[in-house]
């Protein structure tokens, strides 16, 4: 991966659009820096300091962060990563049955399940009515053919 | 970098992670919000489903939206599913007085999706008020089922 690709998908990172599997890779690289990669990356130290990674660099020594910011940040890290977990791992398994009704929210699974069978029985009616339609033109297509024969 | 700017980036991160999750690349996406914009006056009604009543059906996601008597949000939602039909691998069409009164459209699989990649995805809209009725329906429907699956299920 090139110095650019990988600022690329650190920004990327950062605004929330990279996959799993994108970010197994961005961890990994950022573990391990590619032969050549320049020595200090401030772009890259940032994604490490967010991704959990203790910085490449050696710490600034005249400058000393305060105790509570960094208990702040290890709690948002905590925060962020629990999110990424959940959302990504549980967000699509948790079984929903939803429908708003003029905004009054319903729950109750079979009353949804019944609105998808009604919506989709109307779909079923709609669709035998074009095929009726079809079948309609073409007979009269047909008839129009045999008079002319 | 200054600690304050990291935690800032990561309350940011937080914020934007539900948003990128949503994303299924498709101009219908917006109007299966419950507070999708529409006439005051206007009933708008709203259905998701994911769950195991739907693999019954070899589905995995169902949403739908109706809209009664708002002519503006209806003509906004037969444009997104134009747009989006322009994507189809197979479509079946009906046109009433020069609208899209029924459409019938297989969209090709997932594939930005780690957990659904490779599902069918389909889209049903039906504007009855070319046919005498009121209403506009648009439904999406996501799983493993083809599309023969899908017009059996509808014909139930």
């Amino acid at each position: 991966m090139t110095n650019r690709e990988l600022h690329d998908l650190i920004n990327r990172y950062f605004n929330g659009e990279t996959s799993l599997d994108e970010e197994r890779t961005l961890r990994r690289v950022l573990a391990k820096p590619p032969h050549g990669a320049p020595a200090h990356d401030p772009l890259a130290d940032e994604a490490r300091a967010v991704m959990g990674f203790a910085l490449a660099a050696p710490a600034r020594k005249n400058k000393r962060v305060p105790m509570m910011w960094r208990s702040v940040a290890a709690v948002a890290v905590g925060a962020i990563t629990a999110t990424t977990i959940t959302i990504g791992y549980f967000g699509n398994r948790e079984p929903q049955y939803v429908a708003y009704l003029n905004g009054e929210r319903i729950a109750d699974r079979e009353t949804v399940m019944n609105l998808m069978l009604s919506d989709l029985h109307e779909m079923g009616v709609a669709s035998a009515n074009v095929e009726t339609d079809i079948a309609k033109d073409l007979n009269e297509i047909a008839d129009i053919m045999n008079s002319l024969n | 970098m200054n600690i304050r700017i990291i935690i800032l980036s990561l309350t940011l991160l937080i914020a934007a992670t539900p948003a990128a999750y949503s994303q299924k690349g498709l101009d219908i996406e917006p109007f299966f919000e419950e507070n999708t914009p529409h006439n005051p006056d206007a009933s708008v009604n709203v259905v998701s489903i994911t769950g195991n009543k739907l693999k019954e059906h070899d589905l995995s996601i169902y949403r739908s939206v109706s809209v009664t008597g708002d002519e503006a949000l209806a003509q906004r939602v037969e444009r997104a599913v134009t747009r989006d039909g322009t994507k189809a691998e197979s479509r079946e069409v009906s046109l009433k007085r020069g609208r899209l009164y029924f459409g019938f459209y297989s969209l090709p699989p997932v594939d930005n999706d780690n957990r659904h990649t490779g599902e069918n995805r389909y889209i049903f809209y039906l504007n009855s008020t070319l046919d005498g009725g009121r209403k506009i329906t648009l439904i999406y429907l996501q799983g493993k089922a083809e599309p023969w699956q899908i017009r059996r299920m509808i014909k139930k």
